[in-house]
């Protein structure tokens, strides 16, 4: 008896090992790939990124694409700024090329969705007065459930 | 007319009075608010006026504009004329040296430093180059346009550049020359990180009138019709038309908005200023005050809206120096956006350092009125709430600290120059400042923790310290280990805590915070601060890694087709573009470089390609990064028609790589005059670096790590491919790659060991299909000097700042400042410094010079053996094949030597291996003139020489070589050419700078000791003078071992015991003396009285035995008789009574205040804490100064001798007495002996003579106050004094006594 009730109490200690898989890396990687698939079919999502993007360059906004900025952005600007950001740096900067060159409108001239979604548009601002149109290309990562800017540039 | 200057008098009191002390500044205020309501109401009038009289204005605008800027022009165009002139008359004056050829002197005239800021060329007559300084590029003369002449300016354009050029003719030796100097105006093209356009005139024009300008740098433009501009020309020295300069017409709308900025930067700037005077104008009021919380509260309340205000109104940001808002230099959003750029950050670090300095002068009066009366109870729960803050802090530190690297563009560890740019030193700065409040505020709470230590009993002590220990203990796991990112090590953690634990500790013992406690502080708060920010950098420089990755990965085909749209959009229609396929002599190859260098490309690092084909499609010119010719336009661009922009994604079939081309018409009035056509190819992974990236790369101040300095590699399957890199990747650490556990990203991090050194190791795996590929990024590890190195380069910055504080604080105080006298201490020390820093210092230059000189001369040596090779290569071919040409042996020297290298047939280049930069003119293909002399004029075969070239310094090397019988020069440079040198110049100033830093440090630290030892003696012994001065005799000086300062601190504690011994006895004898002379006096004055008396009783005797008539009158007489002389003996005992009183003493009016203070400072180098305090600043009584000071002096030693080492001195008025009390924590005075301790021959003492109390009661009592034990038991004792406030009336003082 005594022997079959260590038997019991050793299966019953035992049973999760045996039954359950074990946490933590299960086999191989999950492909990226499928990974971003997946985020792929979320494009309400991702539409309504680029509508805060394009509704915050057009009225030069930065708070309209502050909630889309990532932790480290490339920015290559008007003013010269070139090179990764972190997200404050990122929010101040744009701020600041905003007070000078005065945003008047933005539109896209093309918006690509796929695994590396980007897009391209023309901004046009007034800088001392005089209105001047500028070539911008930007995209977007996925990270941390939403999608982020992962470059913008504007020459 | 007196009624008149009398009321002028009152107005004139009235002012004054509104002027005079702390009104003022409310006054100040009034002042200031009057102005902000004026500039209110003036405004919007003034605005009106400048839209009434705006034609007025805007015609004054246009013509300032024009003059300022014709004036720039003219100064420029003046100081070109005269430099040319002058140059020309030192070429026909001056004679070259007799061993001096022509050309060597022409050169040497040529390259004067007074000309270093022009291109200067000296043709001969048929155009040959003669002569020519290091900025010229390019052979090729240009005349001045037409048949003018010469001795004008005129402008020269490039698609590179523009300059003044100044032409003139020269006779020398005879012989007529051409003499061409040039002044760069406008340099399209910069090799500068960030900047996408070099030096430009019409840029500063633009800052400085603020208005868009346009100059057209050819005479043939004529005005502009548009309205909205107005043109003016630009004539030469002749008066002749060479440009015309197109300025925009100021708008009214801008203007009125340009003033109201300045209406509303002028009204903050004053709301400001009377924020700032209100303070100071209720500053009294403030002190008057009643509660210390409420005055607590309104300061910090105070301090936060004064910052507040200033950052809501962006001041000083809008009237600064830009780059210190600039926010990619550092940018928070802690705090709401409180610390947005370094400005911010360093106002938000002053504000909070005002508070904390203000609180920690609060500390002492907390301590006295607070601390003594602690509720044992409350130490269990003040503990752990204090613990929680102190941790808390220190995360707040360590977040702002990371946050200073993390949200900064700047390194604060680059390069090796000890002053940095100023921004950086700047930042450096507000690091030190935010540490040092932040360490302040940490000390204060940990001072208020080690207080409750201070207890004589040991059970207490014992738990006190061990609940403390637990509690500090559990923080700092819980700290380190239990939170998911504590942000700073257990390490740093450890070093923080000890450090603030001992300056806390220190400050607990005392009553308030000396100014060496501050400096302390400061200089931990550095020592903690740079830790954080090298841990954080080196951090940050790991991460990097991931973000090189990143950015190889970024390039995906939609980037490539951005950039290929952008740079010919961009483009296309550009004046230049237009100008040059119309234009004749169009030097095309520069021109598709300069739309290259406009373009986003050039700050990719991608293979890309500009190329400019004329109307029928013909390649004429191209600039490229690693692409061959063949790639640079495809053939179906050739082949389409192409209207519009058309882009194509091909791929390359020889080599995969993936093609991104596109190809645009250029159009002039609508007809197609030429076509541009961009191309962008993925790197394959082992093509080289191209040449103008190692130009662009060069910049140190990058915020990451260059790609330059990481080592790149591509790992596909198994096949292990160098992207940037020499090391070799071992099969270990392959499979580490290969088999290592990523994360869901696909990202790696791991430690590995390559080329038998530590790298950390980055990869980033991507799936493609059936296809693994790997970017692997690794970095070497630092090694520990490195970390040193760049701990001591910012800590003896923060020591700079720390020594200019005090140097400031100093002058700020002069009176201390002349105070302060040069001891004996800091006389030792400053002589030990001095013998051995000086030395020290003279080695380190020495050792500096001579490795940098080991160092060029490694470099030397390198190239030397690469030129060397190159020569051989060169002349085994021929010899080897003799039909072969120079230049084809030249060309297949690169090809197998891989080294790269130009080659010059006479001063010319005949070959280089940086074929697109020269092709587009960017590097010249003229010699360098020092070279050219050393070599071909004086004779020698190699010259070594240091160059810079678009701020990038480098070496070159050359060797004349002779081939073929004609005589070549080979140069080899290390800007193209990557060496080994052991000792790099960073190398090299990090170990001896760090080396030397810390020999400097500890001769420091042992100098102090030394010379704090050596001093020890001295110092006891002029303290001990200075009490006996004061008075006390019982002082004594420690006993030192040997030499002649022992002989003299035994002479010392002798001759005070002899003079105290010799005062007694001397009073004693003078006791006596006093007495025997009064006994003497009273004896002869009693026998005056005495003898009449006996006459008289005598007489009366022999009257009643006479038994005569007369007896009622000789009795009545005789009776009288003695009654007088009774009277004049009662008369004798009143004077001997007032004689017997102590003798007159010296009655002031003294300030308690003042003489306490003074005995505490007597025994500040005692072991004992003496603690006083008081609220009041002056207590004025009617004393005998010495007496009263001797009095305290006697009760303080009699506590010392009692073992105390804390004493509490409190001074307060009660009613009409100053109230002292005097407690210690010394062993106390037995009950039964508490009723004798002012008994005249009491002692507990071995030696005295017991009459110190005796003394002090009757001389206390002497001018009307007291002095009792009020507390006494085995662990403290308390004396109180009574003292009499000056003026305190006669009856009060009797009802005292009652």
């Amino acid at each position: 008896m005594k022997y079959f009730l260590i038997f019991v109490v050793f299966s019953l200690l035992t049973f999760p090992v045996f039954f359950f898989p074990a946490a933590g890396n299960s086999g191989s990687v999950p492909d990226i790939n499928s990974v971003l698939d997946i985020q792929i079919q979320n494009k309400q999502l991702l539409e309504k990124t680029f509508a805060d993007i394009e509704n915050g360059l057009s009225a030069g906004n930065v708070n309209l694409l502050s909630s889309h900025l990532s932790s480290q952005t490339y920015l290559s600007l008007l003013n010269g700024v070139r090179g990764y950001y972190s997200q404050s740096q990122t929010y101040y900067i744009l701020q600041d090329l905003f007070k000078v060159n005065k945003s008047v409108t933005f539109r896209y001239t093309s918006v690509v969705i796929n695994k590396n979604p980007y897009a391209t548009g023309v901004l046009t601002y007034e800088l001392r007065n005089k209105k001047e149109t500028a070539q911008v290309f930007l995209s977007l990562e996925y990270s941390g459930n939403k999608w982020t800017i992962s470059q913008l540039t504007i020459r | 007319m007196d009624n008149l200057s009398a009321n002028y008098k009152i107005i004139q009191k009235k002012i004054r009075q509104y002027f005079s002390g702390e009104r003022k500044f409310l006054t100040f205020v009034l002042l200031l608010l009057i102005g902000f309501l004026l500039i209110a109401i003036a405004g919007p009038y003034l605005i009106n006026q400048k839209k009434d009289n705006w034609e007025q204005i805007l015609a004054g605008k246009i013509l300032e504009n024009k003059t300022g800027t014709l004036k720039q022009f003219e100064i420029l165009q003046s100081q070109l004329v005269s430099d040319a002139q002058k140059a020309k008359f030192n070429l026909i004056n001056d004679q070259p040296a007799s061993d001096e050829s022509l050309r060597k002197f022409l050169f040497r005239k040529l390259n004067d430093p007074s000309f270093l800021n022009y291109e200067i060329a000296l043709y001969d007559s048929i155009g040959n180059l003669r002569a020519w300084n290091n900025n010229i590029t390019t052979r090729k003369p240009v005349p001045p346009p037409g048949n003018s002449g010469t001795g004008i300016t005129f402008f020269k354009t490039t698609p590179l550049k523009t300059t003044l050029a100044f032409f003139d003719s020269v006779i020398i030796d005879n012989s007529k020359y051409w003499l061409s100097f040039e002044k760069l105006l406008e340099k399209k093209y910069t090799f500068e990180i960030g900047r996408q356009t070099g030096y430009s005139f019409t840029s500063e024009l633009e800052d400085k009138f603020q208005t868009n300008i346009a100059i057209t740098y050819n005479p043939s433009k004529s005005n502009s019709k548009d309205g909205r501009n107005s043109s003016f020309e630009i004539l030469n020295n002749r008066g002749e038309k060479i440009g015309l300069v197109t300025v925009a017409v100021p708008t009214l709308n801008l203007e009125l908005n340009s003033f109201r900025d300045k209406i509303s930067s002028v009204q903050s700037l004053l709301l400001v200023l009377a924020f700032l005077m209100l303070g100071f104008g209720l500053k009294s009021d403030y002190k008057k005050l009643k509660f210390r919380s409420l005055k607590i509260a309104l300061f910090i309340i105070y301090i936060l809206f004064l910052r507040f205000i200033l950052y809501y109104l962006d001041i000083p940001a809008n009237l600064v120096w830009q780059e210190l808002s600039d926010p990619s230099h550092f940018s928070s959003s802690m705090g709401g956006g409180i610390v947005k750029s370094p400005l911010e950050l360093f106002m938000t670090a002053v504000a909070f350092l005002a508070v904390i300095l203000y609180l920690s002068n609060q500390y002492s009066n907390y301590f006295t009125h607070y601390a003594r009366n602690k509720n044992r109870s409350s130490f269990f729960i003040l503990i752990p709430v204090t613990a929680f803050f102190v941790f808390g802090f220190i995360r707040i530190l360590s977040a702002s600290i990371k946050s200073i690297i993390y949200d900064s563009s700047l390194n604060y560890f680059a390069g090796s120059d000890l002053l940095p740019d100023f921004i950086i030193l700047f930042m450096n700065f507000s690091l030190l400042l935010l540490a040092s409040s932040i360490a302040l505020l940490i000390v204060l709470l940990l001072a208020h923790n080690f207080s409750w230590l201070q207890t004589k009993n040991k059970f207490q002590f014992t738990v006190y310290v061990g609940f403390f220990a637990i509690i500090y203990l559990v923080g700092f796991l819980i700290y380190s280990f239990a939170q998911s990112e504590p942000l700073i090590t257990p390490t740093l953690l450890f070093l923080t805590l000890f450090l603030l634990f001992l300056v806390s500790f220190k400050i607990s013992r005392q009553a308030t915070i000396k100014t060496v406690d501050y400096l302390t502080i400061i200089v931990f708060s550095s020592i903690i601060s740079i830790s954080y920010l090298n841990y954080f950098n080196l951090l940050q420089e790991k991460e990097s890694l991931r973000t090189i990755a990143y950015n190889i990965n970024r390039q995906n085909e939609s980037l490539r087709t951005f950039l290929v749209g952008e740079a010919l959009l961009e483009s296309y229609s550009s004046e230049e573009l237009v100008d040059g396929l119309l234009g004749r002599e169009t030097d095309f190859n520069s021109l598709a470089f300069w739309v290259w260098s406009r373009s986003a490309m050039r700050n990719e690092d991608v293979s890309s390609a500009i190329t400019i084909l004329d109307k029928n499609r013909k390649i004429v010119g191209s600039f490229s990064t690693g692409l061959p010719e063949k790639d640079l336009v495809p053939q179906i661009a050739l082949a389409l028609p192409a209207d519009e922009l058309k882009t194509f994604d091909l791929i390359n079939n020889e080599t995969g790589e993936k093609i991104v081309s596109g190809i645009i018409p250029i159009k002039d009035r609508n007809k197609k005059i030429g076509y541009i056509c961009a191309t962008v190819v993925v790197k394959h992974p082992s093509s080289a670096v191209p040449d103008v990236h190692k130009l662009l790369y060069s910049d140190k101040r990058k915020r990451d790590i260059s790609s330059t300095s990481a080592n790149i590699f591509s790992l596909s399957n198994r096949e292990v491919t160098p992207y940037r890199s020499d090391l070799f990747l071992d099969r270990q650490v392959i499979d580490l790659i290969r088999t290592g556990t990523y994360n869901e990203l696909g990202e790696l991090w791991s430690e590995a060991k390559i080329n038998n050194e530590d790298h950390v190791l980055f990869a980033l795996r991507q799936i493609i299909g059936k296809d693994t590929n790997h970017i692997v990024v690794t970095l070497k590890e630092k090694d520990l000097e490195w970390s040193v190195f760049n701990f001591l380069k910012l800590f003896i910055l923060h020591s700079i700042f720390l020594v200019v504080l005090i140097f400031i604080s100093l002058i700020k105080n002069l009176q201390e400042l002349k105070k302060l006298r040069f001891t004996f201490k800091s006389q030792l020390l400053t002589s030990f410094l001095i013998i051995s820093l000086i030395p020290l210092l003279a080695l380190a230059i020495y050792n500096r010079f001579s490795v940098s000189e080991k160092s060029e001369n490694l470099v030397r040596s390198s190239l030397r053996e690469k030129a060397t090779l190159i020569e051989e290569h060169i002349k085994t071919q021929l010899k080897n094949n003799p039909d072969r040409s120079v230049l084809t042996a030249v060309e297949k020297a690169h090809k197998e030597l891989k080294i790269s290298y130009n080659f010059y047939d006479s001063s010319r280049i005949a070959f280089t291996t940086n074929y697109d930069l020269l092709a587009a003119g960017i590097i010249p293909d003229l010699l360098n003139p020092l070279p050219l002399q050393s070599l071909r004029l004086i004779g020698l075969n190699e010259d070594f020489v240091k160059n810079k070239y678009e701020n990038v310094e480098y070496h070159s090397f050359y060797r004349k070589a002779r081939i073929n019988n004609r005589s070549y020069i080979i140069e080899v440079n290390d800007i193209f050419n990557k060496l080994d040198n052991p000792f790099s110049p960073l190398e090299i100033d990090v170990f001896i700078f760090g080396s030397y830093s810390v020999a400097i440090l500890i001769i420091i630290l042992v100098s102090t000791m030394l010379a704090g030892k050596i001093s020890a003696p001295i110092r006891n012994l002029t303290n001990a003078t200075n009490s006996v001065a004061h008075g006390d005799l019982n002082v004594r000086v420690e006993k030192v071992e040997f030499g002649e300062i022992k002989d003299l601190i035994d002479g010392f504690n002798y001759m005070t015991s002899e003079i105290k011994r010799n005062q007694h006895e001397l009073a004693e004898l003078e006791r006596e003396s006093a007495w025997r002379e009064m006994a003497k006096q009273v004896a002869h004055e009693i026998k005056n009285p005495l003898t009449p008396m006996k006459l008289a009783v005598q007489q009366l005797i022999a009257s009643y035995k006479d038994a005569g008539k007369n007896f009622d009158v000789i009795f009545q007489k005789v009776t009288n008789t003695v009654l007088q002389q009774i009277d004049t003996l009662s008369q004798i005992a009143s004077e001997f009574s007032r004689f017997a009183r102590m003798p007159g003493i010296n009655l002031t009016n003294i300030n308690l205040v003042h003489t306490v203070n003074e005995v505490v400072n007597l025994f500040i180098h005692e072991k004992i804490s003496i603690r006083f305090s008081s609220d009041l600043d002056t207590a004025v009584i009617e004393a005998d100064e010495n007496n009263l000071r001797r009095v305290f002096i006697n009760i303080v030693r009699n506590s010392i001798q009692a073992r105390a080492n804390i004493i509490n001195i409190t001074l307060f008025d009660e009613d009409n007495f100053f109230i002292i009390s005097v407690s210690d924590n010394g062993t106390g005075i037995p009950d039964y002996l508490k009723d004798r301790i002012f008994d005249p021959d009491f002692s507990t003492k071995k030696s005295g003579m017991g009459l110190g109390l005796k003394m002090a009661k009757k001389f206390i009592s002497g001018i009307g106050g007291d002095i009792y034990l009020n507390k006494q038991n085995t662990e403290t004792t308390e004396f109180i004094i009574k003292l009499l406030k000056t003026g305190t009336s006669d009856s009060v003082l009797k009802e005292n006594k009652e």
